[in-house]
């Protein structure tokens, strides 16, 4: 029952937020609010809505949307409008039933029959449900039309007396700038209403709830006002408030929500608004035949419109499509950057390197000697001595070279489609081009995505044509048959399965490079001519303690400053799409993570930062599964996450242009017990938030893996106010 | 005009016809510098005869046979064997290419603590380990690689007393195919003792078992024993994982590569029959990666290999004492290097070459040692020029146990020296003083005095 009243208040008032893409509580309470700047307006929004609500409950839709408000807030603003209209009786009460259950089956259809384009239905089943009531109330007698709009000191009286009454008539003779007074009624036509304490309501909660759309609605907003005094004073100013939030929304949809935040995509909300402009007034010549409203009519099409064009292009190199909405533009914009800072290369399938131990890399992308043309996207690779010799003695047998006849690997797992074998490797200093490619083993991992092993030595194939291989496995060893003049490796990636397939250009997955007996961790990066590397090598005690199984529990206690202890409680969870989470049983947050085998890291956090989870997302953010004394590992943080709100408003104004704000993370191993069975490891990692290159905020923590679990998190572990959270299970 | 250098004269049958087996002429050449030290500076900075090792051919060594291994296995570790030569600067080379230790004794244990080695990079072996000893293994988390069950009765009885679980690999033999079968270290594969130990290891519960190890035996010269060892170390370790769910973290290969020294008696020089290091590289590890393992259970190959790795890196520097004929005809040479020092010329046709430019012609020579003893013969027969007193000569490849294995007997042991990688000679063994020696005597009071002194005229 209890969880039953949630979904219903969240549904509720996020049908509220919903007509502002947002997810923002306080935005939603303040909307809510505002609608009630005309009682009669509020009550009868607040019926249809919890009329939807309980319609989509009882016929089985999807609880999760329907917690989000998507099938009510429709039926919301249809409640508004006839609330604005007619008086409230019980056959008023009736029809406005029937409206919010219609108005929730044409949002069905709509998205059902949208959803096919990947476009969202937006407001059209409050316009279409509206235009079917608004006619065919012709025909009835018994609904009577209100005159609250006419008599509004009527309803305030019923709200707040004399008093009321005297200070909303105080607040209507302020004398605002026209513009500032037209901006702040366009707003309140959000909620069909014509009033700058309802367009003040709702004015607070914009900027609370995100600073670009509040910009973009002045965008939208001016650019709208200067068409329409460009052009005529035809309408009248009713309208062109009401036509007003047509430029304001799609400003906000188009320059903000359905595309990442950014100079494009304002310049795109920019060019929109005489789109719009054209359409108010083309849309409304048409419906006026009908004499029905025009509403939100312009902005459903031109977004509509819009986003189908976008979803055609064959470049997406700017104005960036929101793949996972985050209901807020600047959560979207930071999100989006942080991704793109730590994920831009990341693939579907991981290429590992092909060999045991370090190689180096003898020829890289588009190198000078044979990596041309159709063919410069592949890696040749030796093995050599610290004076980067090739090999030993006098060099003038194949035996001679350190990379001859070592095992070869397969680079991912796949099948085996081709397999050239049985060519002898050269002299050395010869080159066979007619079996230029020499022995080579061609594997699929995927349809246009093949990876060609060459230069082998003839019959030291372990593998057959049409084997799956798993990654890591032996397939041949390493020979120097084909264009060959000394033993080496020709790796590449390929979209077509024949041996001689021109190159594909692919990240490997993970490395390490050693430089100067420093070692680097690479993820999907391409590694560079010259280069040392090898496959990271992993701790399996790493491994263990960072693997939370779906369904396991993990308990931690902590002291607090006056003695108190407390117990958290993280469950690890599985989505839908077998995306693994932690959930913290006590604050709710939770946090996105994945363990690849080789490295630990968090995609995504949500919920209070007071939350320990929120520490450990932070200290374990990216953890390589393999112990490498003195290696550092890097990574960005969302800005987002690690900044007080208000401090982010600043970055927020300008954040579509410009981000000076950066959360940097590192971590570093410190300790380890044995080499062999270790049992203890310290890591610490540290957090530091720049405003350019200035640090504003730093925080550190320091990882404990011992019996093979997280024994503990040590947040700041150098200060006095050092906490400790240890684990209990 | 260059000075001709003076040799005197010998009577030499003429060798004509087609080539034997013992050449026509000598092809050596004259060793007169060591990493472009001259013989006769070092011989003359440090006395002779002389030790000298080349900092730079063991990194290089240990660099290529890390790297055999490494490309060839994703998990490998060395540990320097302490007994083939534990001169601290020597060990700390390994240490500093990131090699552990591997001891056989409380004494070698106690040298790699105070070389800094942390205790879970001590692999301790051997048959003698006194119950302080373990006690101090146990104390520091070191590998313990357990030799036969009284040892494991008592070490069992240390970790109750001590309350610890120690970590612990038993040491196995094994019929590799290989003669002599070297069954007097650790338990036995084929009659079942591994397994008993094993069984009685973890039913016991009180010892945590991390490895296997062998050791098959001693300048091997098959690759494939070492392959049929690796592959009876997994079915083992497969074993155990299959019987008790335990996964074995490391199997121990033990040591045994043979160096480029020639064998007595053989009837090739080493360095054309020595596998090389990637031979044996390929052995195990194709056994190990084809044994059946997981990718995650696959486990941590070590190799304790210590002759193939400093043997090539050692001379010896030595002067001619005398030259002289013996009773059959044969010329004989005597040197200031004998037994004593040079160990390992019990076994092996040590290489030696004239540290001087000398002519073609050569002669079968007897070369003795300095000891007045009859065993002190370094070379039975060898080829070489005519040498004169005060002549210097390079041993070459005595890298390995004769800086462990050397007696103070008659005459005191040399200096050491290293040629670092900078170019300089650095001494890293004072030469042995009276001094040193008697320190450690204790003379009785009763004994202090004798009289023969007295009736001397002084």
């Amino acid at each position: 029952m209890k969880s039953h009243i949630q979904l219903f208040g969240k549904g509720f008032i996020n049908s509220y937020s919903q007509l502002f893409f947002a997810d923002s509580k306080t935005f939603a309470w303040l909307l809510l609010l505002s609608s009630f700047v005309s009682p009669i307006m509020g009550i009868s929004g607040a019926i249809a809505t919890m009329s939807g609500l309980a319609f989509s409950y009882w016929i089985g839709l999807n609880r999760t949307h329907i917690g989000h408000g998507v099938y009510s807030y429709n039926a919301l603003m249809i409640g508004l409008v006839l609330g604005s209209q007619y008086q409230i009786t019980p056959s008023y009460l009736l029809l406005l039933l029937v409206a919010a259950i219609l108005s929730v089956i044409i949002a069905v259809w709509f998205n059902t029959v949208l959803a096919k384009y990947q476009l969202p239905s937006l407001s059209l089943s409050f316009l279409f449900s509206l235009w079917l009531i608004t006619i065919g109330l012709r025909t009835y007698n018994n609904i009577t039309l209100s005159e609250s709009s006419i008599y509004r000191y009527n309803d305030w009286y019923l709200l707040g007396g004399d008093r009321f009454v005297n200070f909303m008539n105080k607040m209507e003779e302020i004398q605002l700038p026209e513009v500032v007074d037209v901006y702040l009624k366009s707003l309140s036509a959000v909620f069909f209403q014509y009033n700058i304490i309802a367009g003040f309501l709702i004015l607070i909660g914009l900027i609370i709830w995100s600073r670009i759309a509040f910009i973009l609605s002045i965008i939208g907003f001016s650019i709208g006002y200067l068409f329409y005094f460009g052009l005529s004073g035809e309408f009248s100013q009713l309208y062109y408030s009401y036509i007003g939030f047509n430029f304001i929304l799609t400003a906000i949809a188009l320059g903000g929500f359905y595309l990442i935040p950014s100079r494009a995509s304002f310049m795109l909300a920019i060019i929109s608004m005489p789109i719009i402009g054209i359409l108010i007034s083309g849309l409304n010549g048409i419906l006026i035949v009908y004499q029905l409203p025009l509403f939100s009519f312009p902005f459903v099409i031109t977004v509509l419109i819009v986003l189908m064009l976008l979803s055609q292009r064959s470049y997406l190199h700017r104005l960036i499509p929101v793949t996972y909405q985050n209901f807020s533009p600047e959560k979207n914009k930071y999100n989006y950057s942080n991704n793109v800072t730590r994920f831009k290369n990341s693939k579907w399938v991981n290429i590992q390197l092909p060999f045991f131990g370090e190689w180096f890399v003898s020829q890289g992308y588009n190198g000078k000697i044979t990596h041309k043309e159709n063919w410069s996207d592949a890696l040749d690779f030796v093995v050599v001595d610290e004076t980067k010799h090739t090999f030993k003695s006098l060099g003038t047998s194949v035996t001679d070279f350190y990379c001859y006849n070592l095992p070869i690997l397969a680079p991912a797992d796949g099948f085996v489609v081709e397999i050239a074998d049985g060519i002898e490797d050269n002299k050395i200093g010869d080159v066979d081009l007619i079996e230029n490619w020499g022995n080579s083993i061609v594997i699929k991992h995927a349809d246009g995505l093949y990876s060609k092993l060459s230069h082998l030595k003839a019959n030291s194939m372990l593998v057959k044509l049409n084997d799956y291989v798993r990654a890591g496995q032996m397939l041949a060893s390493s020979g120097s048959s084909g264009r060959s003049p000394e033993p080496h490796l020709h790796f590449q990636m390929q979209s077509t399965p024949f041996i001689g397939s021109a190159t594909l250009s692919y990240h490997i997955n993970h490395f390490i490079s050693r430089v100067n007996e420093k070692y680097q961790f690479h993820e999907n990066e391409i590694p560079e001519e010259g280069a040392q590397i090898h496959q990271p090598i992993k701790t399996p005690l790493l491994g263990k303690a960072l693997h939370f199984t779906p369904g396991q529990i993990i308990t931690f206690e902590t002291i607090l400053n006056a003695g108190n202890k407390i117990s958290i409680n993280w469950e690890c969870m599985v989505d839908a799409w077998n995306k693994t989470y932690l959930y913290c049983q006590q604050t709710k947050a939770y946090a996105y993570f994945v363990n690849n085998g080789t490295t630990f890291y968090f995609t995504s956090y949500h919920g209070s930062k007071k939350s320990y989870l929120f520490d450990f997302y932070l200290a374990a953010y990216k953890i390589l599964l393999g112990y490498y004394p003195d290696l550092t590992i890097k990574d960005s943080i969302d800005i987002g996450l690690f900044n007080h709100p208000i401090t982010l408003w600043f970055q927020d104004i300008i954040a579509p242009f410009y981000l000076f704000k950066k959360v940097s993370y590192q971590v570093n191993f410190k300790q380890i017990d044995d080499m062999i069975a270790p049992t203890y490891i310290v890591m610490e990692s540290k957090i530091e938030a720049y405003n350019f290159n200035s640090k504003t905020k730093e925080r550190n923590y320091k990882l404990v893996i011992q019996d093979g679990k997280l024994m503990q998190i040590v947040i700041n572990p150098n200060h006095k106010s050092a906490q400790t959270i240890t684990c209990t299970n | 005009m260059k000075k001709q250098i003076y040799e005197r004269p010998l009577i030499q049958r003429i060798n004509t016809g087609m080539m034997n087996k013992f050449g026509t002429k000598t092809e050596y050449a004259p060793v007169s510098h060591i990493d472009g030290l001259a013989v006769k500076d070092l011989i003359k900075e440090y006395g002779s005869p002389l030790f000298v090792l080349s900092e730079e051919t063991i990194r290089n060594t240990y660099r290529e046979a890390v790297r055999a291994f490494k490309t060839r296995y994703p998990k490998v570790q060395f540990a320097w064997s302490y007994k083939t030569n534990y001169i601290n600067a020597v060990c700390n080379i390994f240490h500093q290419e990131g090699s552990w230790a591997e001891v056989v004794s409380g004494f070698e244990y106690q040298k790699a603590i105070n070389n800094g080695v942390p205790g879970p990079k001590i692999i301790f072996n051997g048959p003698d380990k006194s119950d302080d000893d373990l006690r101090l293994a146990i104390t520091n988390n070191s590998p313990i690689h357990i030799d036969h069950l009284d040892e494991l009765y008592r070490l069992t009885e240390l970790a109750e007393e001590m309350n610890k679980r120690p970590n612990v690999a038993i040491r196995v033999n094994m019929d590799t195919g290989i003669y002599p079968m070297w069954d007097r270290f650790g338990f036995n594969y084929e009659n079942g003792q591994a397994w008993d130990a094993i069984n009685k290891i973890i039913l016991g519960n009180r010892l945590e078992l991390i490895g296997v190890h062998c050791h098959i035996g001693t300048f091997m010269l098959s690759p494939q024993a070492y392959a049929t060892a690796a592959y009876k170390l997994s079915d083992l370790a497969l074993g155990i994982k299959k019987k008790f769910g335990k996964t074995i973290q490391y199997i121990d290969m033990g040591g045994g590569f043979a160096s480029k020294n020639t064998l007595k008696g053989s009837f090739l020089p080493g360095a054309d029959t020595t596998p090389t290091i990637d031979q044996f590289a390929e052995s195990i590890t194709t056994a190990l990666l084809n044994a059946g393992f997981t990718e995650s259970d696959l486990p941590l190959l070590i190799l304790e290999t210590g002759r193939a790795l400093i043997d090539e890196a050692g001379y010896l520097l030595g002067s001619v004492l005398a030259n002289k004929r013996l009773s059959d005809g044969r010329r004989a040479t005597i040197m200031d290097f004998g037994v004593n020092i040079l160990f390992t010329s019990f076994w092996y046709d040590h290489k030696i070459s004239p540290a001087q430019e000398f002519s073609s012609y050569t002669e079968d020579t007897v070369m003795y040692g300095p000891l007045c003893m009859n065993i002190d013969v370094v070379r039975s027969h060898i080829t070489l020029p005519p040498l004169r007193k005060e002549d210097h000569v390079v041993v070459h490849t005595v890298g390995a146990y004769n800086m462990t294995q050397w007696m103070q007997f008659i005459a005191m042991r040399p200096a050491v020296v290293i040629i670092g990688t900078d170019g300089k000679s650095h001494l890293i063994r004072n030469k042995e003083t009276i001094e040193n020696i008697e320190s450690s005597e204790v003379m009785p009071d009763f004994l202090r005095k004798h009289e023969l002194a007295s009736d001397i005229l002084k």
